[in-house]
Order: structure tokens, then C-alpha cells, then sequence
């Protein structure tokens, strides 16, 4: 097995990721991007992790398993590509 | 490989050396075998043009053997795991097709959200022990009972976590790092063995009932978290011990297999895109275009999923295609569209799991579908076929409605008119 490529890319909504993997796409034999049955816009799931809303880790006593401090939303969202070949757009988006 | 070498049924001038009004024996139909192959030779059915045969590894198109790599394509940048018929875990790397003697397992996109090193650890990071202070949390060498529920192939270090509450007077816990993140459906699931009471939790959100394995099982239960802050839980009474691998918390209705995980913010086991290469030309080929039919044989594990499970899609695009799936009201759906237009047939609802034999046929005019060799649904309506560029197994076409189940056999010739 070849070492796959990963870029975790960040972006402030799940448009913009979108949008970043839609311009990155531009000439490449195989898109990042699909259409579903309904016409929206999905990642190409058999090389990116669907695209997800950053959390902070939250906290938990360890004594007691309680929650001391939930999960909270960072106002971010994520996507994770992993790919045989390397990217260089891909690359300046995850900003590697 | 020419296809005049493996049409030993031609004569060297061209012509078909059996009679005219009987079907060539080498193509699969009843009768004796052509010169060079042996009656154990042919195991498709007749007609095919393209049969694959998961369970048994072999494959055939157009007429001649062929290896995998001719009749199917895969597409995942992740590693993932399947079982075998005899319940050993197999691991598959990345872009390897998940094949075993239980079938190919066409599996969507799924995170495990444990944050530990689930198989294969070297240190405690991602699991904390709770509750009862007498109780210990270790990583023990446990190759031979790993080995012998299966799990050899993936635990390979044969180290696994041990919670120890034998000295405990009240329950321990070993809480492992990785919220839920939302109180949507949860399913979660682990390899374990234990000395008596032992259970699995999700928090204060419910999980398995108390039990017991002597031996290494995979536990799993779907519930619904009380807040998005819940974990999963290993639970031990006082005075027993348990010890676990393979732990697994999903956003789904089920368990799907095991998820090695990397620690991290979770791993993600990657869609499969399964596909047939050069599908447009076997389809020209044997004028498939003009109607087609099949078979399948899956193993169908659950009912009601929320889901359409694709045993196939072969078409241009989502508005010109045929597809045939188990629809999440459990009947057996064949769809049909050429410019967004053509007709579904449904079949009454599977009543129960089990293995099933579905046929089809997609002929404008006589289309029907056939469950273990009795007609389930037919239809008279006429309709344009689409045009069948490319032919993806398991799921459809952008990536969806993943089968997640082992089908074990898949069959493809024309129409009969």
C-alpha cells in the first residue's frame, strides 16, 4: 500500500469548505465533489470524511465520570482528505 | 486472453461447432462442456455476461474467468475490517475491497468517536478508570483469548485493557475519552470477556443489560444520549474483572465492523465506491442497454433501516439509471429513469432477515422482480432505458445508500424479451 496524503481542512462554515474543495477540484480527473439524490453537495465520502463542526474536547472527572465541562462548539468546521496521490491545492487550503 | 481462446466453442472457421437450437454449453447452459473446460469449469448461470462470486473468489466476464481487478474496482483511502463466515476479524487495507468467504461488504462512511487506541495499545491514553478506588486499570497480554475469538489478525500486540474490580466492594468504570457530540441515535459496541457482571454504557443514556462472557464477544447497543457530553463506559461489578478491545461509539442504528482507532479526535472508516471497470462497454457489448436481468444473494441482517441499502446502480447519472435496493419500509425496490422519467417496482415487505435470492428483470414492457425464485412484483409499463455508463455495486452512484451488509454473489445477463 502507498502512504496516503491526509489535509485536514478548516474553514469558518460548511459552505466554505465546500467551496474550498470545489475551487480545488478545478481540472482533476476526479471530483472531491458529488451531487446526491436530492442535488446537494456532498464530499466525495470514499476519500473524505464528511464535513463536521469542530468541538472542543470538554471535561470529565475522572473520579466520578461526571461531566465538569460539556463539549462546546468552536464556530469551525472540519473535513479530513486523505488521498494516494499528493495535493498541492488541497495542501494550501489545509494550509501545509 | 483473446476471446477466441476462451471461446473454445468456435470452430476455427467461426462458426458455433453446437447445434443452432441448443445454447452453447461454454457460456454455462445445461449440457456437456465445450472441448477444454471440465464440468466443473462453469459455475455461472446461463447467460451471464458478467458473474461474481464473493464468497467463493471467483469471477467471470463475458464468457471467461477473470481475475478481481477485472470485474471490480475500489475506492476507499481508508483502512477496514469483515468478518468471515466463521466470525474471525479481517482487516483490509486501504482501496482493498472488503472480501471474505462471508461476501463483499459495500460499507458507508462511519467514525468511531472513542479517542483511545482501541487495538493494539501501548499505554492507558483515552481510557480512565472510575468509581470503586480498589480497582485497577492495566493493559495484560491476552493473545491466546484474542486469538481465539478471531481477533488475531487485528490485535496483533495481543494486548488488551483490563479492568480488575476483584478487590472492589462496589462497581468499577473505565470511561473512555470521546463524546457523543450531539444526542442523535448512538450505536456502540466492544470485544469482551469478563469473570461475571460486566456491562456496556453510554453514561447515564442506558447500554447492554449485565452479562457475563467467558470468552471475548462483541456486545453492541444503540441508544440515545442524554446530552452530547456522554461516553462510553466499560463497567465491571465488584468483585469481577473485565477485560476489552475493539471499543466502538458510531452515529448510527448499528454496529458496523470494528474501527481501529488512532486516537485523535476519532477515525474515520471511509466509504467503500465499488465499481464495475469498463462497465460501458460490457453493457454495448451484450446489449444490456436493451434490458437486463440478474441475480443476487445477500445476507440481509437487519429490517427497518432508516436507510435504502443499494445492492446496485447502473446508469449515466442520478436522473438516468436503474437501481435495485431494500427501501427502509423492507420491500424490494427497482427503479427506473431515463431523463428523470421511468417507473419503481416494489415488492411486499421482507417479513424477516435471513438470506435472500433476488432477481430482476429491467425490460420496457416486462420488468418483474423475483424473491427466492417467486415473483415479488411485475410490471407491463414501458419506459426508455437509460443509458449505462457506469455500473457501481453496493451504492449508489454519489456515494449514498451503502448495502452494509455481505452480499455474496452477483449476477448480470440480458433480458429475456
Amino acid at each position: 500500500m502507498s502512504e496516503l496524503h491526509r489535509y485536514t481542512i478548516r474553514a469558518g462554515s460548511r459552505a466554505a469548505l465546500i467551496a474550498g474543495l470545489d475551487a480545488a477540484q478545478a481540472g482533476k480527473a476526479r471530483p472531491f465533489l458529488v451531487q446526491d439524490e436530492t442535488g446537494d453537495t456532498q464530499v466525495d465520502a470514499s476519500r473524505i470524511r464528511y464535513p463536521y463542526e469542530e468541538m472542543t474536547a470538554g471535561e470529565v472527572d475522572p473520579e466520578t465520570g461526571t461531566c465538569l465541562t460539556p463539549p462546546a462548539l468552536t464556530g469551525f468546521w472540519l473535513c479530513e482528505v486523505w488521498l494516494e496521490e499528493p495535493d498541492a491545492e488541497l495542501a494550501a487550503l489545509a494550509g501545509v | 486472453m483473446s476471446y477466441i481462446l476462451r471461446s473454445a466453442g468456435f470452430t476455427p472457421g467461426g462458426s458455433p461447432s453446437w447445434p443452432l437450437s441448443q445454447p452453447p454449453s461454454w457460456r454455462g447452459f445445461a449440457g456437456v462442456p465445450a472441448p477444454g473446460f471440465s464440468a466443473g469449469t462453469i459455475w455461472w448461470q446461463p447467460g451471464d455476461v458478467l458473474a461474481l462470486d464473493f464468497v467463493n473468489g471467483r469471477y467471470m466476464r463475458e464468457g471467461g474467468a477473470a481475475s478481481l481487478a477485472a470485474v471490480l474496482s475500489a475506492s476507499r483511502t481508508s483502512p477496514a475490517t469483515w468478518f468471515t463466515q466463521a466470525d474471525v476479524l479481517r482487516t483490509f487495507a486501504a482501496n482493498a475491497p472488503a472480501i471474505t468467504d462471508r461476501g463483499l461488504y459495500a460499507g458507508e462512511q462511519r467514525i468511531n468517536k472513542c479517542r483511545n487506541f482501541n487495538a493494539n495499545p501501548t499505554d492507558l491514553t483515552g481510557v480512565a478508570k472510575a468509581g470503586d478506588a480498589a480497582a485497577t486499570l492495566t493493559l495484560v497480554d491476552d493473545t491466546a483469548e484474542l486469538a481465539a475469538a478471531g481477533l488475531g489478525e487485528v490485535c496483533t500486540s495481543g494486548m488488551a485493557f483490563k479492568l480488575d474490580n476483584s478487590a472492589g466492594a462496589t462497581n468499577a468504570q473505565a470511561y473512555v475519552t470521546g463524546n457523543s457530540g450531539n444526542t442523535n441515535v448512538h450505536t456502540m459496541s466492544v470485544y469482551m470477556r469478563s469473570t461475571g457482571s460486566v456491562r456496556m454504557v453510554l453514561s447515564s443514556s442506558g447500554g447492554t443489560n449485565w452479562t457475563g462472557p467467558a470468552v471475548y464477544t462483541r456486545l453492541s447497543a444503540t441508544v440515545t444520549p442524554a446530552n452530547s457530553s456522554q461516553q462510553l463506559v466499560i463497567e465491571a461489578a465488584a468483585g469481577k474483572i473485565v477485560w476489552f478491545v475493539l471499543n466502538q461509539l458510531e452515529e448510527a442504528i448499528f454496529a458496523s465492523p470494528p474501527i481501529v482507532t488512532e486516537g485523535g479526535t476519532g477515525t474515520t472508516r471511509l466509504a467503500d465506491a465499488i465499481t464495475i471497470p469498463d462497465f460501458a462497454a460490457t453493457a454495448a457489448a451484450s446489449g444490456l442497454e436493451g434490458g437486463f436481468a440478474g441475480e443476487a444473494i445477500v445476507d440481509i441482517t437487519r429490517l427497518a433501516d432508516s436507510a435504502s441499502r443499494l445492492l446496485w446502480d447502473f446508469g449515466a447519472g442520478i436522473s438516468d439509471r436503474a437501481c435495485l435496493g431494500i427501501a427502509p419500509d423492507n420491500t424490494v425496490e427497482l427503479s427506473v429513469k431515463a431523463a428523470g422519467a421511468g417507473p419503481v417496482l416494489s415488492t411486499a415487505a421482507l417479513g424477516s432477515t435471513g438470506q435472500y435470492t433476488l432477481e430482476w428483470q429491467v425490460l420496457s414492457g416486462a420488468s418483474a422482480i423475483k424473491v427466492n425464485g417467486a415473483v415479488a412484483a411485475s410490471s407491463s409499463a414501458t419506459f426508455t432505458m437509460p443509458s449505462l455508463t457506469d455500473g457501481y455495486i453496493g451504492q449508489s452512484r454519489s456515494g449514498a445508500s451503502h448495502l452494509n451488509e455481505a452480499l455474496r454473489e452477483l449476477h448480470l445477463r440480458g433480458a429475456a424479451a
